[in-house]
């Protein structure tokens, strides 16, 4: 399936956002791993750890089983205010 | 409704506190108190020129609800709360954020004004691009989220 991701903070260097094609069983913490070719040589590999996936609603778990329909956010550590 | 929250693009709409504290003002509230974010011109010892703030918005203000639904449940409903936050490239001397609360009476307007922003730094979705007299950019280190279980 294909899963839209945007991109915020650091990560806006990819772009607004990122698709990715991952198996229909798959759950948040695939998303991390097809995103690592994608930052390679960029120095975010520990930013990417540190991130989390978030539908419009709530932050999700890694264990989370993915939905095509909708389009999920990367947030890395927060610095708001 | 006691309580409005707003990601605001600060490109269209300057951020206002005589807005946050009329909008927590009642008859009943003798206490209004008010937090500004205002971009400084030096961080961690590099002249800053300014400040982008990006905002993954409906999380930002879903997060933004909760926290002033905490507050009242810790302070009392008769709390109002205002929570306006930039998105956008500011200059120093911009706001970046103004939160308001109002009370019948001064402490529980502190309080509440002190707890929704320490949630707000830790919990929602905002990132800090910082832009340096130098020329160079660098995002702001922060606080890792956590997910739910």
């Amino acid at each position: 399936m294909k899963i839209k991701i945007q991109m915020f903070g650091a990560f806006r260097v990819l772009g607004q956002e990122v698709e990715l094609d991952l198996p229909e069983t798959a759950t948040v913490s695939d998303i991390r791993v097809a995103l690592q070719p994608k930052i390679s040589g960029m120095d975010l590999d520990e930013l990417l750890t540190l991130s989390k996936f978030a539908n419009a609603r709530v932050v999700l778990a890694d264990t989370t089983n993915l939905d095509a329909t909708e389009v999920l956010a990367i947030l890395p550590p927060v610095s708001g205010g | 409704m006691s309580i409005h929250v707003e990601v605001r693009d600060t490109n269209a709409q300057v951020l206002d506190p005589s807005e946050a504290l009329a909008f927590v003002d009642a008859p009943g509230n003798g206490a209004g108190a008010l937090f500004v974010g205002v971009v400084r011109d030096l961080n961690q010892g590099r002249s800053v020129k300014g400040v982008s703030y990006d905002v993954f918005a409906p999380l930002a203000e879903q997060s933004f609800a909760e926290i002033c639904a905490e507050a009242q449940a810790k302070w009392g409903e008769q709390l109002r709360l205002f929570v306006v936050h930039g998105k956008g490239r500011l200059d120093v001397g911009g706001l970046s954020i103004v939160i308001a609360a109002g009370s019948p009476h001064r402490g529980e307007a502190f309080s509440a004004c002190r707890y929704v922003i320490e949630e707000i730094k830790s919990r929602s979705p905002v990132w800090k691009q910082e832009h340096y007299v130098d020329g160079d950019s660098e995002w702001v280190k922060g606080h890792a989220l956590c997910g739910h279980d």
